[in-house]
């Protein structure tokens, strides 16, 4: 449930874009080139690329090796996989406590032509970080409940 | 410190975390114990790799490839590939490597393709009696060619970080692509003859078929014409290329082929969506890494150093080549091109070496990489689908090994070959 909802935000971010740059680029080659438009196509783009990261999550598509975990007997693999989960979580809450810090920090800066707070561009670190965090404490709280799954 | 970065990242890496989550894991010492750098800066960095004019082409060029496949455009594809190679020796190797080359204008990733191709002609290449070892050595070498076949993630990934012009490597990917599939389905046809495998078709096709295929499947081979084009007269820069690409996706699947409806078009958005999350955290976590690294001045020690060991261009190159040959097999295309290629980017071009020329030389490297035992990914990928076990391919591979190899020396001894059409268009 949460997880379409979170789809559809995000397809509806990647739409936007696509209009976004669309419209700048065309009015750029009629001669009326659009400022802002740019602009808000990459916040909006941060944005969209932490969310996608967090949907990328749920999915299991970050890649990385398993040789060593393949190798390794079912029993432990699981709890070797529980372990991985829990350095992640470590890892997204500290980044998650600095990226609450460095919204703050951003907020007075000012940026581009629409002078708008550079916070709202900052802040999409940790909304994105505070979804990733969701769903790793979701992904371990199953880990734990499901006996060898 | 730099060793520390290293040991780390190879730890992470080894115990099974995702690349990306490994990159920062690895960088976050950096910030940690320097005392100098607060925290903070890392996020600053994964901010910053977002605000990037460029690398909006990525997004684009992944939704516009899904838009694509989604339209029906792959089944035609195949249809025409089949047409074109199926008559020779070894019929159905040939159409697999003709449509690699053609997936290269949509697909942009080779283990993308490995996999569709693997699903797709795999069973239907056994049937006809190919061993499962050539099976899958040929799924795997041919879709390597989507790597230098704009619109190429890869190489728009490798124009970002080493600030090198993407039109350019786009248009530098394309006579290799061709030669590189030319070479690949003689090595194909040599080894066909050589196990007896017969054509798929029995008859040569006749010119009608063939150009009613090629009407048909026009709209996906006129992808990366319709982007020299763009490029030749200033009609558009890559990010841009990219938008437009979606539109014309857009078009095609909804007027033309009519096979495009909400749903499909929904799918495609949210297959893009999740292919962006993965690459996208790669690139903001390498962002953070790369920062790391270059405070720690591991570029400028690493070029002082190989300097010291010699200074001849092509020993340079050399020792490149078997560097990215080597992390190849062990990191996947993205992450290895986000981090190696700016430490050995500045050395290659301290001894005068093309970054054009070295960016498509360095793109096919790390896809090679995949290849290769003891950790591919593209071969992973490809005897996963087909249940293959890794020495039947590696036997297997070897004729197809050799092939890559005389393509790669024919790259490196003549740069024309990737530079002679950018300099003459752009």
């Amino acid at each position: 449930m949460y997880q379409r909802i979170e789809f559809v935000f995000a397809v509806v971010l990647l739409g936007l874009i696509v209009v976004l740059v669309g419209v700048a680029a065309a009015a750029r080659v009629a001669g009326a080139p659009i400022i802002w438009s740019i602009e808000v196509a990459q916040l909006l783009f941060a944005w969209l690329a932490m969310i996608a990261a967090d949907l990328a999550l749920q999915q299991e598509r970050h890649i990385g090796m398993s040789l060593l975990l393949d190798a390794l007997p079912p029993p432990i693999r699981r709890y070797a996989e529980l372990a991985n989960l829990g350095i992640l979580l470590a890892l997204v809450g500290f980044l998650l406590v600095y990226a609450l810090k460095n919204t703050v920090l951003m907020h007075p800066r000012l940026i581009g032509a629409t002078q708008m707070n550079a916070s709202l561009v900052h802040a999409s670190m940790a909304a994105g970080l505070l979804l990733m965090l969701r769903t790793l404490v979701l992904r371990i709280y199953r880990g734990i409940r499901t006996p060898g799954g | 410190m730099v060793i520390l970065i290293a040991i780390l990242f190879a730890v992470f890496l080894i115990i099974g975390l995702p690349v990306a989550f490994a990159l920062a894991l690895a960088a976050i010492p950096v910030f940690t114990l320097s005392g100098t750098m607060p925290p903070t800066i890392v996020l600053q960095k994964m901010v910053t790799a977002t605000q990037n004019f460029p690398l909006l082409a990525v997004p684009f060029f992944i939704l516009a490839g899904n838009l694509m496949n989604a339209t029906g455009i792959t089944k035609r594809l195949v249809h025409f590939a089949g047409l074109l190679t199926g008559w020779m020796a070894g019929g159905l190797a040939h159409v697999s490597i003709a449509l690699s080359f053609m997936m290269g204008g949509i697909s942009g990733s080779a283990v993308a393709d490995a996999s569709m191709e693997a699903r797709l002609l795999g069973p239907s290449m056994l049937k006809e009696g190919y061993s499962k070892g050539t099976t899958a050595a040929i799924l795997a070498f041919g879709s390597i060619i989507t790597a230098t076949i704009p619109p190429s993630i890869g190489l728009i990934l490798f124009g970002f970080i080493n600030e090198v012009s993407i039109g350019r490597l786009f248009l530098a990917g394309i006579v290799p692509g061709i030669l590189l599939s030319l070479i690949l389905m003689g090595a194909t046809w040599l080894v066909a003859k050589h196990y007896g495998y017969a054509p798929e078709a029995r008859r040569i096709p006749s010119a009608r078929e063939v150009w009613a295929s090629f009407l048909d499947s026009a709209w996906a081979l006129a992808f990366p014409v319709i982007l020299i084009i763009g490029f030749r007269f200033g009609f558009f820069t890559a990010t841009e290329a990219g938008v437009f690409l979606v539109f014309y996706a857009l078009f095609v699947g909804t007027v033309v082929y009519r096979e495009l409806d909400a749903k499909r078009f929904y799918e495609a958005m949210c297959q893009s969506v999740t292919d962006l999350g993965m690459v996208m955290l790669l690139i903001m976590m390498a962002a953070v890494l790369g920062y790391a690294i270059t405070i720690e001045r591991v570029p400028q020690e690493i070029t002082a150093f190989v300097t010291t060991l010699t200074q001849e261009p092509m020993a340079i190159l050399a020792l490149v080549i078997l560097l990215l040959l080597v992390t190849g097999m062990f990191l996947e295309g993205a992450a290895n091109i986000l981090l190696v290629t700016p430490i050995v980017m500045p050395v290659l071009m301290n001894v005068g070496f093309d970054p054009v020329h070295m960016g498509i030389l360095i793109v096919l490297l790390i896809n090679i990489g995949g290849l290769t035992p003891p950790v591919g990914v593209i071969m992973f990928t490809v005897c996963g689908v087909l249940d293959c076990k890794t020495w039947a391919y590696s036997r297997a591979s070897v004729p197809f090994f050799l092939a890559v190899l005389f393509f790669l020396a024919l790259l490196v001894e003549f740069p024309a070959l990737s530079l002679a059409l950018p300099r003459a268009v752009m």
